[in-house]
């Protein structure tokens, strides 16, 4: 009832995630209604990504180039892989500003019931990296603290096991700066599951 | 809009937007549910962490009172039992997403199920705590009792078919399409006919009267060929789980190039 070139921009922004019928028609009126260079520059920005962004042969994150900015850094400690869900996920990680090792990026975590199998994911190559990098002395598993993204370690643990390299998994449980009034259930029972030891470590004298 | 308080235990959660989870769960009173918990996937909200697969909690919902495929609008989720013990290994794992496959396709919306919830939730139960060597028969103890729940019990007291006895000279004989044993004529002409072990029978016909039975490899094997048949036959296609029942998808054991500690 628009015409075609409207019903089609609508199509479009229908298939992206989390976009219903009502946004999809919001955001084609936002760009009919604005101006060319607005709406060009968009399109421009689309086609940019999909000439020069790919995944990195190694790690398999976002980049312009491959191997990525962190693959082909010097400086990044070659003895630690951290294992996350998506690109997303390593931006989050390098602002913490605390991690100075690499990545591994799966993309995606496994869903059985959706269909997401283990093999949909980078898991193959992941362990194929593991055994052929012999630098590599532990592999942190930061998928998601969810259902899928526990499933997901478990598979990664079934995979990596057999080559013998040290697994860890991040700590969850209580955010710094909350308290345990304001804490909900589940994660207070989280962090009760994955309570630590508290004596104090005495050095050998 | 009332609002209802109800157990349910979360069969499927699918991202629906930015910030809202729609789940699917099953309930006694209200079979499977459909609920939208808005800003669920925001770090603060009032789900936070416990809508998802396997927990068993307390639903606070919204109705409404328009379309029957409306979604309800959650309002609280309080976890019951989150079955964390299910998430430590793969057999659980595959285990328990199993159950839920098979409640998903058996349960019906406003269709009240109370023996499939309690069917369900003693099986998580016992997938999430028991010895790893009770795992198989927890899980088709639960399978029995949801099948039950839907009137799909296999029959196991004579032929399916006819009223003679199902022990005859060719031995015990089981099809999923006839839905139980069969006597030597009726298993004649149907394809679907297939012997079972005395073991085997044992077996199932102990767990189908809610007995606990320990397994042998063999008659886990068998008895797990013969429910995939029979819910294959009755669904029309297999569930997606059933492949991730067996072993472990077999790791390669391939060394790494060079032995650890060995490369100076
Ligand atoms: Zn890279
Ligand atoms: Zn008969």
């Amino acid at each position: 009832m628009y015409g075609e070139a409207v019903e089609r921009l609508i199509r479009e922004f229908k298939r992206l995630p989390g976009i219903g019928q009502r946004t999809a028609e919001r955001l084609t009126f936002h760009i009919v209604q604005g101006s060319e260079r607005e709406g060009l520059a968009l399109a421009d920005a689309i086609r940019a990504v999909k000439e020069k962004a790919r995944p990195c042969a190694e790690c398999f994150t976002v980049s312009e180039r491959s191997p990525c900015e962190i693959c082909s850094d010097p400086r990044r400690d070659p003895r630690v892989l951290c294992v996350v869900e998506r690109p997303t996920d390593v931006l989050a990680m390098e602002k913490s500003g605390g991690y100075k090792g690499r990545y591994h990026v799966l993309l995606g975590a496994v869903n059985l019931l959706e269909g997401v199998e283990p093999h949909d994911l980078t898991i193959d190559a992941l362990a194929e990296r593991v055994r052929q990098d012999d630098r590599i002395e532990e592999v942190i598993l930061a998928t998601n603290p969810t259902f899928d993204g526990d499933a997901t370690a478990l598979h990664l643990r079934a995979a990596l096991e057999p080559l013998g390299v040290r697994m860890t998994r991040l700590a969850r449980g209580l955010p710094a700066g909350g308290s345990l009034e304001f804490a909900s259930k589940a994660i207070l029972a989280e962090a009760l599951e994955g309570r630590r030891d508290y004596q104090e470590r005495r050095r050998p004298s | 809009m009332p609002i209802l308080k109800t157990e349910a235990i979360v069969l499927r959660v699918i991202d629906y937007s930015e910030t809202s989870l729609v789940a699917w769960s099953l309930t006694r009173e209200h079979g499977r549910l459909h609920v939208i918990a808005k800003g669920a996937r925001r770090p603060r909200s009032p789900f936070e962490g416990a809508l998802e697969p396997l927990v068993r909690g307390e639903l606070v919902f919204y109705r409404k009172k328009k379309a029957s495929d409306a979604l309800e609008i959650a309002k609280e989720f309080d976890p019951i039992d989150r079955h964390s013990g299910l998430r430590s290994d793969l057999a659980r794992v595959h285990r328990g997403l199993y159950l839920a496959e098979l409640a998903l396709e058996l349960s019906e919306r406003e269709d009240p199920a109370p023996e499939a919830f309690d069917a369900l939730a003693r099986g998580l139960h016992d997938l999430a705590s028991g010895p790893t060597s009770a795992l198989d028969a927890a899980l088709v103890a639960a399978e029995l009792g949801l099948l039950a729940a839907a009137g799909l019990s296999p029959l196991l007291e004579g032929c399916a078919r006819c009223t003679a006895g199902a022990a005859n000279v060719s031995g015990v004989v089981f099809s999923a399409a006839a839905g139980g044993l069969l006597c030597d004529r009726h298993a004649q002409g149907d394809p679907a006919a297939r012997p079972v072990s005395a073991g085997t029978l044992k077996s199932l016909a102990a767990l189908q009267q809610g007995t606990a039975v320990a397994l042998r490899d063999g008659v886990q094997r068998d008895l797990r060929a013969l429910l995939d048949a029979f819910v294959r036959h009755h669904l029309g296609k297999s569930l997606r789980l059933s492949r991730y029942l067996g072993a472990q998808r077999p790791v390669r054991h391939r060394p790494r190039r060079s032995p650890r500690g060995a490369h100076a």
